[in-house]
C-alpha cells in the first residue's frame, strides 16, 4: 500500500508539472468529468460534414457560449465583417490536428456565412431531451449548468426545422451522465497516445502507475485529485472510464495502442474495445442506441494555436509597388501642371 | 509597315507623341468592372492598396480636363469616409473579442435588455477587430474608387450613346442631368466674376442674393433653349409605333421586370424553390431584351461622329479582364483572404498582384487624353453654347 501511495504521489507531482506547462499554453480546459447533470455545461461540435466525429468538451462557469467553446478547448474564428462573435470556423485538436473547419478554400469568412453552410447553434436545456435552435449568438448566449450546447455545420431553413444543420441525434447522447460508453472508451483511450504527444514523454510514463493505483482501489485519492487533474480532459476521463468499469482488458489497451501510428488509432481500436466492452458493461450497451456506427464522439482537447506573425517581406514588396505607382501618378500630375 | 512614315509606326516611335483622343467610354467602364470583380475577390490589404495605387496612376495619366475628370478625388474622399464609418461602427457596436486579442481600449458598456441581447454597445476594442473593419472598409472604398476612376476617365455623355434605342428619352434626361452640375458651377463662377468686375463688395446674404438670382435666371434661360433645341430635333415624339405594338412592348417589359425581380430573389434566398432562381432570371432577361428591341424599332436614329473602337480599346478591356481572371484563378485562399485573428503580416500572392499590375497597363496603352488648350477661349463666349444638345445621338 505504501508503495502504491508513493507511486501515486509521483504521478500527481508529474501531473501537476504537466498542468503548469499545459495550462500556460492552452488555458482553461475543463475535464469532461467536471460536467455533471447539475454542474458545468457540455459543448459539442459535430464535424460530420467533413466525415469527422462529434467532439465534446466541458466548461464550468463560462459566461458566454463563446467562452464555453474556448474553455472546452475548441478554437474558433469569426468572419472579417462581424468579428469573432459570429462563429465561422471551429477547430479542435481531436480532429485533424486542430484544423479549423470550414477551411479557407471552402469558406472565405469575409461576410457572414450563408444559411446554406454555417455553424448552427443548438441548445438542450437542463434535463430536456430536445434540441432548440439558439435564439442568440455565441457571445449572447449564457450557458446554464446542465445544459448541452451543440454546434453543427450545415444548412437550415429559416425556422430551423429542416436541413443538414439540424441534429439527428438526441442531446442524451452527449449529456454528462449518459453518453455511449463504448464510444467514449474507445476514443479516449486512443487519445491518450495523442493527447500528450506535444507535451513530452513525461506525462505518458506515469499512466500505467495511475491505472494500477485505481485498480488497487484508490478511489478516494482519485476524487481528491480531481482539481489538479485539469491538465487534459482526456487524462481524467480515461481514468473515469476505468474506475467505472473493471474489465480485464481495459488497462492493457493504452499501452498497446501507444505503439500504433497515431492517426491510425481509431478503427482497429474500435473493433477491439467494442468486443471487450460488450460483455463487461451490459448496462452501457442500451445507451449506445443514439450514435450510429458512423457517429463517433471524441473528447475535446485544448488546441495550441501557433501564433506566427508571418514574414514582413510581402508587406515591403507591396509597399514598394504602391510607392512606385504613386511616383508614376505624381509624375503624370506634375507634367500635366507643367503643360497647362 | 513598309514605309517608316507609316502613321502607326510614327505614333509608336519613341519620342514621338501619340495623337490625343478620347478612349471609347465603354472600354473604360469594362476595365473598371474587371477591377471591381477582382477587388470583390480579395480582402488582402496589400492587394487593395495596390489596386488603389493602380487606379490613381491610371487616372493621373489618362484623365482629360473635362469637369467630370476631376471626380476621382471626391471618390477617394468618399472611400476615406466609408473606411472611417466602418471602423467607428465596428468600435461602437462591438462584436466581442477573442481570448488572445490585443485590446486597444475599452469603451463603457451599455447593458442591453435580454430580448435585445443580439446587439452590444461598447466594450473592449481589439486591434484585430479594428484591422478587419479597416480592411472591410478599404475593400468597399476601393470599389467606389473604381467607379470614380471610370467616371473620371470616360465621357459620360458619350457613354449614354450605347443605350438601346428604346431608352433614348431616358438617355436624354440623364445627359441633361449629368451636364447640369458643371453648368451651374460655371454659371456661378461667371456671375461672380461679373460682379467683381463691377466692384460688388457685398458679402454674406446680400452676395448670395446677388449671385443666386442671375444664376437662376441663367438656368431658366438655358433650359428653355434646350427644350426648344430638343423639340426642333424631334425628341419626345411617339414615333411610328402602332397601339398593338406599344401594348406588346409594355407587356413584355412588365413580364421581364417581374421575372428579373423574382429571379434575383430566388437566387439570393436559398430556401426558395429552384425554378424561381436562374430560370426566372433568364426568362426575365430575355423578355426585357425583346421589349427593348421592339421598343427601339420605333425610333430611327442616326449617329453623328461615332466613337471608334480600335486597338487601345481592346488593350484596355483585355487588361481589365486579365486582372479579374487572375484573381479568379483558384489561388491560395488564405493569401487572398488573410485573417487578422492571430495577428500577422498579410501575404502578397503573386498571381493576383500580377493581375493588378496588368490593370495599370492602360496608363500607357490608352491614347493620351485631349487636354484643354492653354488660354483657349475658355472665357465666357465659348462656354455659353448649350452643351446638352451635343451628347445624345
Amino acid at each position: 500500500m505504501s508503495a502504491s501511495r508513493c507511486r501515486w504521489g509521483t504521478a500527481t507531482a508529474i501531473l501537476a508539472v504537466a498542468l503548469l506547462a499545459a495550462g500556460a499554453a492552452a488555458g482553461r480546459a475543463a475535464p469532461l468529468r467536471d460536467c455533471t447533470p447539475r454542474h458545468g455545461t457540455i459543448v459539442a461540435v459535430d464535424f460530420a460534414h467533413w466525415g469527422g466525429p462529434i467532439v465534446r468538451g466541458c466548461g464550468v462557469g463560462a459566461r458566454t457560449g463563446y467562452a464555453l467553446l474556448h474553455a472546452a478547448g475548441f478554437t474558433t474564428a469569426g468572419d472579417a465583417h462581424d468579428g469573432p462573435g459570429i462563429v465561422c470556423r471551429i477547430g479542435d485538436a481531436a480532429f485533424r490536428h486542430g484544423t479549423q473547419y470550414p477551411t479557407p478554400s471552402q469558406e472565405s469568412c469575409v461576410q457572414t456565412p450563408p444559411t446554406t453552410a454555417y455553424w448552427a447553434f443548438w441548445l438542450a436545456r437542463p434535463g430536456s431531451n430536445h434540441w432548440s435552435y439558439s435564439p442568440l449568438g455565441a457571445m449572447g448566449d449564457v450557458p446554464r449548468p446542465g445544459e448541452v450546447e451543440l454546434w453543427i455545420f450545415g444548412a437550415t431553413n429559416v425556422a430551423g426545422t429542416r436541413g443538414s444543420g439540424v441534429p439527428r441525434f438526441s442531446p442524451a447522447t452527449l449529456r454528462a451522465h449518459a453518453a455511449a460508453r463504448t464510444h467514449r472508451t474507445r476514443t479516449e483511450q486512443t487519445h491518450e497516445t495523442r493527447a500528450h504527444r506535444p507535451r513530452g514523454t513525461g506525462t505518458n510514463r506515469p499512466r500505467p502507475h495511475r491505472a494500477r493505483a485505481h485498480r488497487a482501489g484508490a478511489r478516494a485519492a482519485h476524487t481528491s485529485t480531481t482539481g489538479t487533474e485539469r491538465t487534459s480532459s482526456t487524462a481524467t476521463t480515461t481514468t473515469t472510464a476505468r474506475t467505472r468499469r473493471s474489465g480485464p482488458a481495459r488497462h492493457r489497451s493504452p499501452r498497446r495502442i501507444a505503439r500504433r501510428p497515431e492517426h491510425r488509432g481509431h478503427r482497429p481500436n474500435h473493433r477491439r474495445t467494442a468486443k471487450s466492452a460488450a460483455p463487461a458493461s451490459a448496462a452501457a450497451s442500451p445507451t449506445a442506441s443514439a450514435p450510429t456506427a458512423t457517429t463517433r464522439v471524441l473528447a475535446a482537447r485544448p488546441t495550441n494555436r501557433r501564433a506566427s506573425t508571418g514574414s514582413a517581406t510581402p508587406l515591403i514588396v507591396g509597399a514598394v509597388l504602391v510607392l512606385l505607382l504613386c511616383a508614376g501618378a505624381a509624375r503624370a500630375i506634375r507634367r500635366r501642371r507643367h503643360e497647362e | 509597315m513598309r514605309s517608316p512614315a507609316h502613321p502607326r509606326r510614327a505614333a509608336r516611335a519613341p519620342g514621338a507623341r501619340r495623337v490625343p483622343r478620347e478612349l471609347h467610354p465603354i472600354a473604360w467602364w469594362l476595365w473598371a468592372i474587371g477591377l471591381i470583380a477582382a477587388i470583390d475577390r480579395t480582402t488582402n490589404p496589400l492587394l487593395l492598396a495596390l489596386a488603389l495605387a493602380v487606379l490613381g496612376f491610371v487616372v493621373a495619366s489618362r484623365r482629360g480636363s473635362a469637369p467630370w475628370a476631376r471626380a476621382f478625388r471626391y471618390y477617394v474622399m468618399l472611400a476615406g469616409f466609408v473606411i472611417v464609418l466602418r471602423v467607428v461602427f465596428r468600435t461602437v457596436f462591438t462584436t466581442g473579442v477573442a481570448p488572445g486579442d490585443h485590446i486597444l481600449f475599452r469603451l463603457p458598456e451599455v447593458p442591453a435588455p435580454r430580448w435585445y441581447a443580439g446587439v452590444e454597445i461598447g466594450g473592449p476594442v481589439s486591434l484585430e477587430g479594428t484591422l478587419s473593419a479597416l480592411v472591410d472598409g478599404l475593400r468597399l472604398g476601393t470599389m467606389l474608387c473604381c467607379i470614380g476612376a471610370a467616371n473620371a476617365l470616360a465621357n459620360p455623355k458619350r457613354a449614354l450613346r450605347v443605350l438601346p434605342g428604346a431608352l433614348y428619352e431616358l438617355g436624354a434626361a440623364v445627359a441633361v442631368a449629368v451636364t447640369l452640375a458643371p453648368q451651374l458651377i460655371e454659371s456661378v463662377q461667371r456671375v461672380a466674376r461679373a460682379r467683381r468686375l463691377r466692384g460688388g463688395r457685398r458679402r454674406g446674404l446680400g452676395a448670395v442674393r446677388a449671385i443666386a438670382i442671375p444664376v437662376l435666371a441663367d438656368a431658366l434661360e438655358r433650359s428653355l433653349l434646350l427644350a426648344a433645341a430638343m423639340d426642333s430635333r424631334g425628341y419626345g415624339r411617339g414615333g411610328a409605333a402602332t397601339a398593338a405594338s406599344r401594348r406588346l412592348t409594355g407587356a413584355l417589359m412588365l413580364t421581364g421586370l417581374a421575372g428579373l425581380c423574382v429571379g434575383a430573389y430566388g437566387l439570393l434566398d436559398a430556401t426558395a424553390p429552384p425554378p424561381l432562381g436562374a430560370p426566372a432570371l433568364l426568362t426575365g432577361a430575355i423578355a426585357c431584351g425583346a421589349a427593348l428591341g421592339l421598343g427601339g424599332r420605333r425610333v430611327a436614329r442616326t449617329r453623328y461622329r461615332p466613337d471608334p473602337w480600335r486597338a487601345p480599346e481592346w488593350a484596355v478591356v483585355l487588361c481589365g479582364a486579365a486582372c479579374a481572371a487572375l484573381l479568379f484563378v483558384p489561388a491560395d485562399a488564405a493569401a487572398v483572404d488573410p485573417t487578422f485573428d492571430p495577428l500577422r503580416f498579410p501575404p502578397l500572392p503573386a498571381l493576383p498582384a500580377l493581375g493588378l499590375l496588368i490593370a495599370a497597363i492602360p496608363a500607357l496603352a490608352a491614347p493620351p487624353p485631349v487636354r484643354a488648350r492653354p488660354r483657349a477661349p475658355t472665357a465666357d463666349g465659348a462656354a455659353e453654347a448649350p452643351a446638352p444638345t451635343e451628347p445624345v445621338a
